[in-house]
């Protein structure tokens, strides 16, 4: 018997330099596990109808309540979505379900919280700005999301706090906290980033969490960068700028001494983006600049990508 | 020259299951194995070079818009030859380095030769066809993953601009059966392609891929113009985007494509929330309809757990 593990391109390439018949061919992708087979139809079958059956009822309840929402009283307003918020509480504690339902239920809940503050505010029109609202969510689901080790709740959590934070800025703040948004912006993603891996001998953390929070904070900075390079250098930006010269050569090493690829292809971008604005405000942009920014680009991510290259294959042959 | 030990016991294991009655061509099936597991298998690299793809050619649209607008001639000679010199590039380097220059040149190039085409004719419809020319011709002339992926989503784009410029826009609705029937085709028939031969075998991924992305984008557009029309009308209420979005969730899983599979569930979500979005009916109506669905469907599911257990006893 041929033992399962060839993958599907190579059993495309086996196909494509050999002359095994068509039926062989069908075999192997079926052998290898690669087309479905009767127990995955019927795990399929399966997950399909109850999902879709539960979703299309959670969708119709919900309907049901949109369509009667004016003429409920507003304690029963408030009232259904407490319950709602209480009700997988209390089911984590009596039923004590698996980890990974425990933690979807609490989600649900630490969004629900979202929707209570908005259904209040409407009610009693509060008349508080929009931060508030996200101030207070972000406040009332805090001990839930430290105390759950659940990357995706953390997500969720983190989003609000930079929401709260950017809202804050843009509705309340003062005129400096305006200015140096996106440092400190930054700097907090980062530091979570930085406690994560601290923490990460202890807590496994998913590589996913580390990876979007990253993601987040470079875009974040990049785009300080490139705003702060269009309103002609304010203080702030220097300030930023020697944060992202720091935090990336510590993000570069940390990446070549952890063999990891992620970081080695998001800096550069974030780097190459950067140049392109601070070219194209110290020049006017006339053809000539268009045809320099577009050979620039190519040029250096085809250098980059050949370095990943070969760095990866060092790396892969170290290994082997 | 001797072959890799993994080719070797490839070809060792194939022999003794297929009692020796194989031919392989040893010395190319070795250089390609050896070609894969070399491959980056991550997604970062590839992120990269389509981005930075993309980013550059952006510029040097600019470039060619601000430069050669006024000499229509050049443009289009300038992009013909910017093709094919990715074609040459791309037959000289096989790299994934590559790339980048050829995703940037291949873009530019086409939107060259479509501003040039406008420039000389004034029409539409010429573009179209322009650009449709040269889509067809390309995947003849290279076997490049990148370059055949663009060409199907430009073949699919070019017909689908050409039927809403010359007043088909009820047909569009039923142009999307032409990606579905050929993504359900060329999965379905996976095998048989393969083995049909070396050149087809080669470009069948890009090809399956390309017929997939421009099926979702058609559905997508169905999806969004259809159920937002004002009258309802017979080709609502067949509902092609929800029938789409199902034929992509089952041909994928049953061809063990999970990124088909995933795009697949969240165009069904798209696709039933648009119809129930735009359905003349009050909410509390649409409320009644969807928890019947549920229930039906919930019924189905408790059926269908019974037969299995039944049929687990009798095995």
């Amino acid at each position: 018997m041929l033992k399962p593990g060839y993958s599907r391109n190579i059993i495309q390439i086996i196909s494509r330099y050999s002359n095994l018949p068509e039926q062989d061919v069908k075999g192997l992708f079926k052998k290898n596990g690669i087309y479905a087979d009767r127990t995955g139809w019927a795990k399929f079958t399966d997950l399909a109808l109850l999902g879709i059956g539960v979703a299309f009822l959670l969708a119709g309840t919900i309907f049901f309540f949109a369509y009667n929402w004016d003429n409920l009283h507003k304690f029963v307003k408030l009232g259904m979505i407490q319950a709602m918020i209480i009700l997988p509480i209390v089911s984590i504690l009596v039923f004590k379900p698996r980890e990974l339902v425990k933690n979807i239920l609490l989600t649900m809940s630490c969004v629900l919280v979202g929707v209570l503050f908005a259904v209040f505010g409407q009610i009693y029109q509060t008349g508080a700005d929009a931060y508030d609202l996200f101030l207070g969510w972000t406040v009332f689901i805090a001990i839930w999301a430290l105390s759950t080790r659940f990357e995706a709740l953390w997500i969720i959590f983190l989003v609000l706090i930079n929401t709260t934070f950017m809202l804050y800025v843009e509705q309340a703040a003062p005129y400096v906290l305006e200015k140096s948004m996106y440092v400190i912006l930054y700097s907090f993603n980062l530091l979570v980033v930085i406690a994560v891996q601290l923490l990460s001998s202890r807590v496994e953390v998913a590589t996913w969490f580390t990876r979007i929070v990253i993601f987040g904070a470079v875009v974040i900075l990049t785009i300080g960068l490139v705003d702060g390079i269009w309103k002609h250098y304010p203080p702030e930006w220097f300030v930023s700028l020697g944060l992202c010269l720091l935090s990336y050569a510590a993000g570069v090493y940390y990446s070549i001494k952890r063999r990891s690829m992620y970081l080695l292809c998001i800096l550069p971008l974030s780097i190459i983006i950067v140049l392109c604005a601070l070219y194209f405000e110290r020049v006017n942009a006339d053809t000539g600049s268009f045809i320099f920014i577009s050979l620039v680009i190519v040029i250096s991510i085809t250098f980059l990508v050949r370095e990943l290259m070969r760095l990866n294959r060092t790396w892969h042959a170290v290994k082997s | 020259m001797p072959l890799n030990p993994n080719t070797e016991s490839i070809i060792e294991k194939l022999q003794s299951e297929y009692h020796g009655t194989i031919v392989f061509e040893e010395e190319q099936l070795d250089e390609a194995l050896v070609a894969e597991a070399d491959r980056y298998q991550g997604l970062g690299i590839k992120a990269l070079s389509v981005v930075g793809g993309f980013l550059s050619s952006l510029f040097f649209i600019g470039f060619a818009a601000m430069i050669l607008l006024n000499w229509s001639g050049a443009l289009l000679v300038a992009g013909l030859l910017m093709i094919v010199g990715t074609v040459l590039i791309d037959r000289v380097s096989k790299s994934v380095i590559m790339d980048t220059i050829s995703i940037s040149a291949y873009l530019s190039a086409n939107i060259m030769v479509g501003m040039a085409v406008y420039q000389l004719t004034k029409s539409d419809n010429s573009i179209s066809f322009a650009l449709l020319a040269i889509s067809l011709i390309i995947p003849f002339l290279t076997s490049s993953y990148m370059l055949n992926f663009l060409s199907v989503l430009m073949i699919h784009g070019c017909l689908f601009a050409l039927l809403n410029l010359n007043g088909g826009k009820e047909l569009i609705h039923l142009f999307l059966l032409l990606p579905a029937a050929g993504f359900t085709l060329l999965s379905l028939y996976e095998p048989r392609l393969l083995t049909q031969h070396a050149s087809l075998n080669i470009r069948f991924n890009p090809w399956r891929t390309g017929l997939l992305f421009s099926l979702i984008a058609s559905l997508c557009y169905s999806a969004t113009i259809l159920f937002g029309g004002h009258n309802q009308n017979w080709v609502q209420i067949l509902a092609l985007p929800i029938w789409g979005a199902l034929l992509i969730i089952f041909v994928s899983f049953h061809t063990g494509h999970k990124t088909g599979l995933v795009a697949g569930i969240l165009l069904l979500i798209y696709a039933v929330g648009q119809y129930y979005y735009n359905l003349h009916f009050t909410l509390l109506v649409k409320s009644y309809m969807m928890c019947g669905t549920g229930i039906l469907f919930l019924i189905a599911w408790f059926v269908f757990k019974k037969k299995l257990k039944q049929e687990h006893e009798q095995d």
